[in-house]
């Protein structure tokens, strides 16, 4: 159970992270852009498992 | 899309790339484990503490626990530090004992980083470096890793809701991350996460190995008047501690005993005093890193304890002179040396007060030369 829900929320941020990294390609505003920006990073971060 | 509007949006991606690369190699860097000088020749054996729960092997916390074995039958002790991993002098207590201590007899283990995971990582917006350095007296340096006292999330992840632990500790709310605090689950689950696995492989070795009893090192904020150089025991540890405080105090050790609490569910001197036939002790030194009115968290502040916010409190009366509180702060010698003192006393009580079981260390510094000369003068060059 513990190793499933690690796996999960796992997958969970790392499919945040690429739809931040998405919306940061089709942003129009370049301060929305950046603001993804800073937040896609904690997120690749956990998904990677580094931070 | 136009197309500058898409070479900007990359532009934006690249300089996400770039920082999480400078980031994560620091973050990468922090999880690389310390190299500890292992050439004591009086080591007789290295066991794992998935030796006593399998479910840790493979695992950041899977560490070593070091053996010296005197060969003549008597008491067995764990000396041990890490279990907070921002509570320096416990840990490089534990150091010191490795690199010098000799036992001629029983049976003596020592730990280091019981908590592996904690040092792996420091606590967010907290401004607190990652690591301490000594320039040896003869040359050379060592590095130690400095932590927080929860397992990183990256290895134990996601927090529960609730738990109910072991230790009949509840867990919700706010303190919620306690069930990556390895003084907060103790005795443990073989299978559970990965901080309560670890609790569990101490109290399996403690009781596979009949443990006689165990030194468990922490430090305190300043401002924790009732357990800086306190040594907390089981009540059934009482005239061991009792005994082994009374002799630091002859010697000018201004140290104090504290019974545990009835209700101090998980901590170690409660939860494996309570469920294993050990003697559990715990001692506190005062660490001004910790607390709320720590200054700022730099390396000299680690290491030479000097805190004027802290002083100034003292000054001030607010601490009711519970213990004494300098210019000269609290230096990591000095906390390490009442580290050292302590427990090497615990051992001589141990051995006078169970003469059926004799337990005998030397080869352990000076702590007054320790004080003196700094921790660069003790520690051993590595390679």
């Amino acid at each position: 159970m513990i190793t499933a829900l690690y796996v999960i929320y796992r997958i969970i941020v790392a499919v945040l992270a690429l739809v931040v990294v998405w919306d940061i390609v089709r942003e129009k505003s370049f301060a929305q852009a950046v603001n993804l920006g800073i937040v896609s990073i904690p997120l690749i971060l956990r998904a990677l498992m580094i931070k | 899309m136009k197309n500058n509007q898409l070479i900007r949006n990359v532009g934006v991606l690249l300089a996400v790339a770039l920082l999480c690369a400078i980031a994560g190699s620091q973050f990468l860097a922090q999880q690389k484990d310390d190299v500890y000088y292992t050439g004591n020749p009086n080591i007789t054996g290295v066991i794992k503490l998935s030796d006593y729960n399998p479910n840790l092997k493979g695992t950041v916390n899977d560490v070593d626990i070091y053996v010296f074995d005197s060969g003549v039958p008597g008491g067995k002790a764990l000396i041990y530090g890490g279990t907070h991993t921002n509570e320096v002098a416990s840990m490089l207590n534990a150091v010191v004992y490795l690199e010098n201590v000799k036992c001629e007899a029983g049976t003596l283990y020592v730990m280091v980083h019981a908590n592996n995971s904690g040092y792996s990582h420091t606590q967010p917006l907290r401004g607190q470096i990652g690591k301490m350095t000594f320039d040896l007296a003869g040359g050379g340096v060592r590095e130690f890793r400095v932590g927080t006292r929860l397992s990183n999330p990256v290895h134990q992840w996601p927090d529960p809701n609730y738990h109910l632990n072991t230790s009949k500790r509840e867990l919700k709310h706010d303190e919620i991350a306690e069930i990556r605090n390895l003084n907060r689950n103790h005795p443990g689950v073989a299978d559970g996460y990965l901080t309560e696995a670890t609790c569990y492989a101490i109290y399996n070795f403690i009781n596979t190995e009949n443990i006689d009893f165990i030194f468990d090192g922490h430090e305190a904020g300043a401002e924790s008047t009732k357990l800086v150089n306190y040594l907390v025991v089981h009540e059934n540890a009482m005239p061991l501690g009792s005994s082994a405080v009374m002799n630091c105090v002859i010697n000018n050790l201004p140290l104090k005993m504290e019974i545990s609490g009835q209700t101090s569910y998980g901590l170690s001197h409660r939860g494996l005093g309570d469920n294993t036939k050990a003697l559990c002790t715990l001692f506190e030194t005062c660490n001004p890193v910790m607390g709320g009115y720590h200054d700022k968290i730099t390396e000299e502040l680690f290491k030479d304890g000097v805190s004027p916010n802290y002083l100034a409190m003292h000054q001030a009366g607010l601490f009711g002179g519970a213990y004494e509180f300098t210019e000269e702060g609290w230096p990591i010698e000095k906390r390490t040396a009442y580290h050292m003192s302590i427990s090497k006393e615990i051992i001589n009580c141990f051995n006078e007060m169970y003469p059926d079981k004799p337990l005998k260390v030397s080869g352990l510094p000076d702590a007054n030369e320790m004080i003196e000369k700094g921790l660069e003068a003790i520690l051993k060059p590595l390679g």
